[in-house]
């Protein structure tokens, strides 16, 4: 990307498409932390987001980077300039309702005006249009075959790129990397052919100049915003500029015992009090905390461990029959601690008050996910629901990594969230490790149990089985080791946690 | 950490013997009706303790097996499939 290929739409073309969009990507990242780095060339990044080549991820992380910089050095930009920036990637027509699924298409303002040239001799791969085209078409009610036909446009008319054969597609069509261009049901391949390149760069220039001609249609209720449900699609997991990488945390320095046991016949059933408590009970800056909620798991080369613990909060009075209850169950996928608000799973019918706490949020996944440095984490991290944080009055930063108490110094919550999987590589045959995981202080839940006279109930499931290496997998993998154990706890203000049979005074 | 042993031991192990064998009787297991559950232990923890206190405690406990024999009437009445507990005894009730 450089300044001389300004002012030339070809020499955009090969100089900013080609390299552009995941350097914008990164300095749009920059440019959060950095901006100072990037000032210089504001007029650049300007360009790029309003005056540039129309499309719409360049643009996008063009308009962020600029804004970045205005934010950090306020006045770099005329006022009409900024305001300008602010609505990049915001249809500035009305929304057009429409009743039903796709009940009438329109017809784009190229094609009734008859400028579009449909003799245009370009091939899009297989299924190209349907999960691709169509969906972007879905966002204007215009049909998969109008979005083919002025990709096409873009790519010889505008472009006028030669069409040529990638002379890498013997590498790939090798077996062992047959599915490296793959972009089968609208997926993102793991590496672009110069098809795909094209192909999907000219999609975005398509999907610009559609919003800046044509209204985006709503027709579904679920959906809020067709186009901006469309391009997330397309960018980064998080609405917030960082990436997924900056939430990886590092691997929790506590390691289960029996990894550096040797493995018996019956390690699977081999299941004890203590590996539940192992799992539950944890310190942290020399205080007792508990893992409240989450999932996670640890392996060696025969060996695999997880964890899924949830929580919630149950009424005092019957607290000590809901662990009863749920302790006597044969199958523990026959109940379900509620997540906060979790409809039909809370119970409100006093003395029966069972309430989640814990949030549970759902994220699409954006292009990010392929990250190496991200690996596979599970975002969004766990959240505290809305009602508790302003009874305790928590606050939480950034990266919504720890929660704290206004009267405290120290945190009082952490969610972690980490994973050594790669793309790809099945983590070169080692053992992957990952996990989501709040954990609280005891003074916390003490705290929670006070304020909200409840008591705080929570089941740990420990799920073993052998990975396909063990010399015992086939004897031991059976349907019974397939079912999780499990153990109910409930917690009280006074820092007792008990089951059914045994009482632990935590300190 | 330090553990102990619950105080009550007795009277919980009863309640839990009692809640199994009444979760039983309701055909509540296998199931995933967990408030049916729930309310039945808690109707055998009350039983059991009614049995082991007197005065107070035994008639607090006598009343609130009472009404949550009730309300666990009514959240199985409203139980889709018909899953009516005591449907047996109903013409002895309305006798």
């Amino acid at each position: 990307m450089g300044e001389k290929s300004r002012g030339s739409n070809r020499g955009e073309t090969t100089g900013l498409i080609l390299n552009g969009v995941y350097l914008l990507i990164a300095l749009a990242r920059v440019a959060i932390d950095n901006p100072e780095l990037l000032r210089h060339h504001h007029l650049l990044f300007k360009h790029h987001a309003i005056d540039g080549l129309p499309h719409a991820l360049i643009q996008k992380f063009a308009s962020e980077i600029s804004l970045s910089i205005e934010t950090a050095f306020p006045g770099t930009y005329e006022s009409d300039v900024t305001e300008m920036l602010r609505t990049v990637g915001i249809s500035q027509i009305p929304v057009k309702e429409i009743n039903g699924y796709r009940e009438k298409l329109q017809e784009t303002p190229w094609h009734a005006r008859g400028e579009v040239d449909c003799n245009l001799e370009f091939h899009f791969s297989l299924d190209f249009a349907r999960y691709w085209f169509e969906p972007l078409g879905r966002v204007f009610g215009i049909s998969e075959q109008q979005v083919e036909e002025l990709a096409r446009e873009v790519i010889l008319k505008e472009w006028s790129i030669p069409i040529n054969d990638d002379p890498r597609s013997n590498l790939w069509n090798l077996d062992q990397t047959e599915r490296e261009t793959w972009h089968s049901h609208g997926s993102y391949p793991r590496t672009d052919n110069y098809d795909f390149y094209t192909s999907y760069h000219a999609m975005f220039v398509v999907s610009a100049k559609l919003l800046l001609e044509m209204p985006v249609v709503h027709s579904h209720s679920w959906c809020e915003d067709e186009w901006i449900n469309w391009l997330h699609r397309h960018t980064l997991t998080r609405s917030d500029g960082r990436w997924l990488a900056d939430r990886q945390d590092p691997l929790p320095l506590k390691r289960r015992a029996w990894l550096s046991e040797t493995l018996t016949e019956n390690w699977c059933k081999d299941i004890k009090i203590e590996d539940f408590l192992d799992g539950l009970l944890t310190d942290y800056k020399g205080e007792t905390w508990l893992n409240i909620h989450g999932s996670w798991s640890d392996s060696d080369s025969d060996r695999q461990e997880s964890f899924h613990v949830t929580s919630a909060l149950v009424s005092q009075e019957t607290s000590q029959s809901l662990l009863n209850a749920l302790s006597s169950c044969i199958n523990p996928y026959a109940f379900k601690l509620p997540v906060y608000q979790e409809e039909d799973m809370e119970f409100n019918e006093f003395p029966f008050e069972l309430k989640g706490w814990i949030c549970r949020d759902s994220e699409g996944e954006g292009l990010d996910t392929t990250d190496p440095h991200a690996g596979k984490i599970d975002y969004p991290p766990y959240k505290i629901g809305n009602s508790i944080i302003e009874k305790l009055g928590l606050s939480v930063d950034l990266e919504q990594r720890k929660w704290f108490k206004a009267d405290r110094k120290d945190e009082s919550l952490i969610c972690a969230l980490w994973s050594t999987h790669r793309e790809g590589n099945g983590d070169n045959g080692k053992s992957p490790k990952h996990g989501k995981r709040m954990s609280s202080s005891l003074e916390f839940l003490k705290e929670l149990c006070t304020i909200l006279e409840c008591e705080i109930i929570i089941e740990v499931q420990i799920e073993r089985r052998l990975r396909r290496s063990s010399y015992y997998t086939r004897s031991d993998n059976d349907k019974e080791s397939s079912v999780p154990n499990s153990k109910i706890y409930v917690l009280s203000a006074d820092g007792k946690l008990r089951n059914t049979g045994t009482c632990y005074q935590l300190r | 950490m330090s553990s102990q042993q619950m105080v009550n031991s007795e009277t919980l192990v009863r309640a839990i013997s009692l809640g199994k064998a009444l979760v039983q009787e309701l055909k509540l297991e296998p199931g995933v009706d967990t408030l049916s559950k729930w309310m039945a232990h808690y109707i055998t923890e009350q039983i059991a303790i009614a049995e082991t206190t007197t005065a107070s405690e035994k008639i607090e406990a006598d009343q609130q097996c009472f009404e949550t024999i009730l309300k666990l009437w009514k959240h199985r009445s409203s139980l889709p499939n018909n899953r009516y507990p005591f449907k047996n005894f109903k013409p002895l009730f309305q006798a």
